[in-house]
């Protein structure tokens, strides 16, 4: 099962450590795997904007996946909005 | 030479290993301080917490150094280090240190790694105000550099 990481304002999606389940199919590319994340969290919760993840970059462990990665069996997705360290 | 770490360990400069940082042709250093304030558009703010998907920010943050040591000064010192959880007003988040061996350098590399650490490493804010309210500050978007 692929573990997803939810970070920043997404945390509040997400279960007490950041997490959430996701069913990805075979062949999920991070497009694919987007749209299906708009559409749980969409009927999920009233505040949710699917602009959040249109904004937000997807990752692996250690690295960017570009929209036509395939997100199918990594071991964890991480869902990372628009940033502001420092 | 290049340290990087992102971590919840409160950043105390006194605990900064300066001998490690210091190379012997290095006659400048370059400090860069960020600190908790206590107003954010003219809301009073008690606290921040950042979250981080840290080996993605280190390794974000590794790049920046060796792209400011490719352009500046290969042979030179950078330390970095960024806070996590939730910091009080006046605690430090952030540390840069650039050793090169003229001041110019240090300034540029310095001013370069935080400019690019705010718009591309992934940390993120949450301010806690006075009046109890919590906001996750809006940020830039890292599609547009992957």
């Amino acid at each position: 099962m692929t573990k997803i990481k939810m970070f920043g304002v997404l945390r509040k999606f997400a279960d007490e450590q950041g997490h959430l389940q996701i069913e990805l199919t075979e062949g999920m590319t991070v497009s694919k795997f987007k749209t299906a994340l708009k559409t749980t969290l969409l009927n999920k919760f009233a505040d949710f904007d699917p602009k959040m993840i249109d904004e937000s970059a997807v990752a692996n462990h250690s690295e960017f996946l570009g929209l036509d990665e395939i997100v199918f069996q990594q071991k964890e997705i991480a869902v990372l909005p628009p940033v502001c360290g420092g | 030479m290049i340290n990087i770490v992102v971590s919840e360990s409160p950043i105390e400069l006194a605990n900064v290993n300066w001998s490690e940082l210091q190379l012997a042709h290095c006659g400048a250093s370059n400090t860069f301080t960020g600190i908790v304030r206590n107003l954010n558009h003219g809301r009073q703010v008690s606290a921040v917490s950042y979250d981080a998907h840290i080996p993605l920010a280190e390794k974000v943050l590794k790049e920046i150094a060796d792209e400011a040591q490719k352009r500046w000064v290969k042979n030179s010192s950078i330390f970095v280090r960024h806070r996590i959880g939730k910091l009080m007003v006046g605690e430090l988040s952030v540390v840069i240190v650039v050793h090169t061996p003229h001041r110019d350098e240090s300034f540029q590399m310095c001013r370069y790694i935080i400019e690019q650490l705010k718009v591309r490493v992934p940390i993120w804010k949450k301010e806690f105000y006075l009046d109890g309210e919590t906001e996750w500050l809006k940020g830039h978007e890292l599609c547009s550099h992957y």
